[in-house]
């Protein structure tokens, strides 16, 4: 008997979990920790980051997270796997931390960068193309809400993500009319050419190719490394309903609108340099979507907060298709609903770094990040700070999205205005 | 009682042909699938292949296996939580429906079908010429036959990308050049030669750079190309700014006259205004120009008779063309700075004048009175503390004494240094 049918469902995906080694010779420790067997066997495994010798990834491997219980599964492996690493780091001398936590002030920051890796897997070149272009349309809000600015002694310094600031191997990506093997070696020749960029690879979303050439997998390369993995299984699940909604338009064969690269070059500067307190450029130059704050005098600029509130609601079939629980988004969205709401709610790792500093003023950020990965129950996340420090608006917004995530879309039509085909009938 | 926890799935169908297509149509499949499937063994997160003999294969991968139930039951539940589809391309590739094949048309060929529906194309099927994509999603896109002809009437083979073409010319092979240093990127003739012309030295392979500022009789620039290695660059503007640049035919400029001198100063000054008219490019001061004419002719000519030389040239020009205009109204601008210029050089030569009568004292208590007599009085910097003075080649030796000890002694006690005025 079938008791549940999705049409348009998840894909596989992998999260390889990037993590710095700090201490004396961060190379060696890593290599000696690596050479060290695992005591936990699972699907969980550690390995070394190319070009990165100071970095040890949790690979997840690809697999599915389409529901509630997969997901929770998965992140409770990786919890384990990442606490039994940080231990056998301390063990070797060194301090496992997240990306961009610097013990000290004035170095340079490349050996405490790193990164979150997110593998979507694709059966054909137009789901592809259609979700690179997502990726693309997304990508200033997806930076803002992802990146980790810089925590040193001084607290955290300001600023959205350092590593992409740093960083000489991140670039926008392209719209992709056909992520076809004939095509994406036309792009790289366009890039070549046109840029001096001679690699797909060193773009922010990389369409990477499987054995025949075309895409197999989608790379999101601009995620920064987070410090709290209920963090990382909410921009998992965001990009895996962001996958579901580009699968749904590609099997009618929509790619989504080209934006205009030069606003998409802007935007992306600014999520780079303010993060969550940046305001996002609209591509016509008309009035911006109104957002919690009302519409702005000139109507041009939208801010980080309301495109990613906007994003996640609509993308509500899309999390009700991946089972996803209140508790998963609100990292996500319940800072950014407090803020409009008016209050000043933690909306990314960068406030909730900001908040543990500033509560325990005598702790080195090396001791505040070390506490968030070996016992994150005891530091607490995004959604307990935001309901601790506003109890009352905290559970109004969780009522709202419960509701929200409860209620059922209707089936939408198709893009073109056809009849939807879509059935999506929970009989369990 | 456990629970009767469903087996998850994902449903590929991409390569069984009548799959279902609305929800009735699926459980109706599944009704009929899973009875077959009873006493099948699945294995969690292994793809199981279910052949028809018509319809092709179903592929069912078990994305999660509840414990105990490694055997399909007749009770037993499943949760289909993706189906994988052939996508439904609504742009077909033209030229693959004509052959009785399905294939996606990403691309269009605005001459084919209609303008308001042209053809789509595939990727096997499009042409997309050098230069024809852009990375803002923008394509030159055409089918086989509509490659566009180049203007002598060949197949095109790139896009122009150059200042002229910007992309919308497209030309054949015969035409192209290719880049310098980008062995990808291409030019028509013309837009190359706009962009690296040929250096007009004979047998010189380097790109032109710089053009010849000689303004002949009729207003006109000569407009030679060079490159830097060929050009003259007649430092008039001082050291720092870009001096005119002469090719080979016109850099003797020590043969024109006076008037005809000051006229390429002015003349070649003012067409750089008219090139660009926000520049802050002036004329060189009267002192400037004494030392242009000084390295020209080799000897020294007076402030005044350097601004006589523009007031005479002021007055021949008329405003009939571009260039004279504007050769006017910078003479024009330039008079209170001359003006100026000659004020400041009266100021000076007064200062020196003292230094000058110290100096031929000096000469007389030397008993040098021969010396004393013949010395003239040239010109005195004060910033720099120099006097110039005028004297016969003859005697200048034994004022300059063995190693240029006398004169050095001479200049400290008359408290400036002492040089001779060139060209006497």
């Amino acid at each position: 008997m079938l008791t549940r049918l999705y049409r348009h469902g998840p894909s596989r995906q992998s999260i390889s979990k990037g993590y710095v080694v700090a201490g004396p010779a961060p190379e060696n420790i890593v290599r000696q920790v690596l050479g060290e067997r695992a005591a936990r066997p699972g699907p969980i495994t550690a390995r070394a980051a190319p070009h990165q010798p100071h970095v040890i990834r949790l690979e997840t491997g690809m697999t599915s997270l389409h529901t509630f219980r997969a997901r929770e599964a998965l992140f409770k492996e990786l919890a384990g796997s990442a606490a039994e690493l940080a231990e056998r780091v301390a063990r070797a001398g060194g301090t496992l931390l997240p990306c961009a936590v610097g013990p000290a002030d004035g170095g340079p920051w490349g050996p405490y960068l790193c990164d979150d890796l997110h593998r979507v897997q694709t059966s054909d070149p137009l789901e592809t193309a259609a979700y690179c272009n997502l990726l693309r349309l997304e990508l200033p809000t997806l930076i803002a809400a992802s990146g980790r600015a810089a925590l040193g002694p001084r607290g955290v310094q300001s600023g959205g993500s350092r590593r992409l600031a740093e960083s000489t191997q991140h670039h926008p990506p392209h719209y992709l009319v056909s992520a076809s093997p004939e095509h994406l070696a036309r792009v790289t020749r366009c890039m070549q050419r046109d840029e001096g960029l001679p690699r797909l690879d060193l773009l922010d979303v990389y369409p990477a190719p499987g054995d025949d050439g075309s895409a197999a997998f989608v790379e999101l390369r601009f995620n920064d490394g987070q410090a709290v993995l209920s963090t990382v299984r909410a921009q998992a699940l965001l990009y895996q309903a962001m996958f579901i909604c580009a699968r749904r338009w590609a099997r009618d064969e929509h790619l989504f609108q080209p934006a205009d690269h030069r606003v998409l070059q802007r935007n992306r500067s600014r999520a780079v340099a303010e993060g969550m307190q940046a305001r996002f450029e609209s591509e016509k130059g008309g009035a911006g979507e109104p957002d919690g704050d009302g519409p702005r005098p000139g109507g041009r600029y939208r801010t980080a907060r309301s495109a990613l509130l906007t994003l996640v609601e609509k993308l509500r079939y899309e999390l009700q298709v991946l089972e996803a629980e209140y508790e998963e988004v609100a990292p996500l969205v319940l800072g950014a609903t407090l803020r409009r709401l008016g209050h000043a709610g933690l909306q990314n790792e960068n406030d909730l770094l900001r908040t543990l500093h500033r509560q325990r003023p005598g702790e080195g950020p090396t001791r505040t990040a070390e506490t968030l990965l070996r016992s994150p129950a005891a530091a607490g996340d995004l959604l307990r700070w935001n309901e601790q420090l506003f109890a009352a608006p905290a559970a109004e917004v969780r009522d709202w999205w419960e509701q929200f995530l409860r209620t059922p879309v209707e089936q939408r039509p198709a893009p073109d205005g056809r009849a939807a085909t879509n059935f999506n009938t929970s009989r369990g | 009682m456990r629970p009767n926890l469903p087996i998850e799935l994902e449903v590929d169908f991409r390569d069984f042909r009548n799959a279902p297509d609305t929800p009735e149509e699926f459980v109706a499949f599944w009704e009929r699938l899973s009875t077959q499937l009873v006493g099948k063994p699945l294995r969690d997160g292994v793809t199981h292949e279910v052949e028809h003999p018509r319809d092709g294969v179903l592929r069912l991968t078990v994305l999660a296996l509840p414990p105990g139930q490694g055997v399909v039951g007749r009770d037993t539940t499943f949760a289909v939580h993706s189906v994988l589809e052939r996508p439904r391309y609504r742009h077909l590739c033209a030229r693959c429906s004509a052959a009785g094949q399905q294939s996606h048309g990403a691309y269009s060929c605005p001459a084919c079908g209609g303008a308001s529906r042209p053809d789509r194309l595939c990727d096997r099927h499009v042409v997309i010429l050098n230069g024809g994509m852009r990375l803002d999603g923008r394509l030159n896109a055409t089918c086989e036959e509509h490659v566009p002809a180049c203007r002598c009437g060949g197949r095109a083979s790139f896009w122009c990308a150059g200042p002229r073409c910007r992309r919308a010319s497209a030309w054949c092979e015969r035409h192209r050049r290719q880049h310098p240093n980008a062995p990808d990127v291409f030019y028509c003739v013309d837009c190359y030669e706009e962009l690296f012309p040929a250096c007009a030295q004979p047998r010189c392979a380097f790109t032109a750079t710089a053009f010849c500022e000689f303004v002949g009789d009729g207003g006109a620039s000569c407009g030679r190309r060079m490159c830097s290695k060929h050009i003259l660059r007649w430092q008039i503007y001082g050291p720092h700014k870009m001096g005119l640049g002469l090719c080979d035919q016109h850099r003797q400029v020590g043969r024109l006259d006076d008037d005809r001198l000051v006229f390429q100063l002015v003349a070649a000054t003012a067409n750089r205004k008219l090139r660009a008219p926000r520049s802050r490019q002036d004329l060189p001061s009267l002192q400037s120009v004494h030392h242009i004419l000084l390295k020209v002719r080799q000897r020294a000519y007076g402030i005044p008779a350097i601004d006589q030389l523009f007031v005479r040239l002021e007055q021949r020009t008329g405003r009939a063309g571009p260039l004279e205009r504007a050769m006017s109204e910078l003479l024009q601008s330039h008079a209170r700075f001359r003006s100026q210029n000659v004020a400041r050089d009266v100021a000076e030569k007064q200062q020196g004048l003292p230094v000058f009568e110290r100096l031929r004292a000096l000469l007389r208590a030397k008993g040098w009175g021969e010396i004393a007599d013949a010395v003239v009085f040239s010109d005195y910097k004060p910033a720099a503390k120099t006097l110039y003075i005028r004297l016969p080649q003859e005697l200048r030796g034994r004022m300059i004494g063995k190693g240029g000890r006398t004169i050095q002694e001479l200049g400290q006690q008359v408290g400036a240094k002492i040089n001779f005025e060139k060209g006497e």
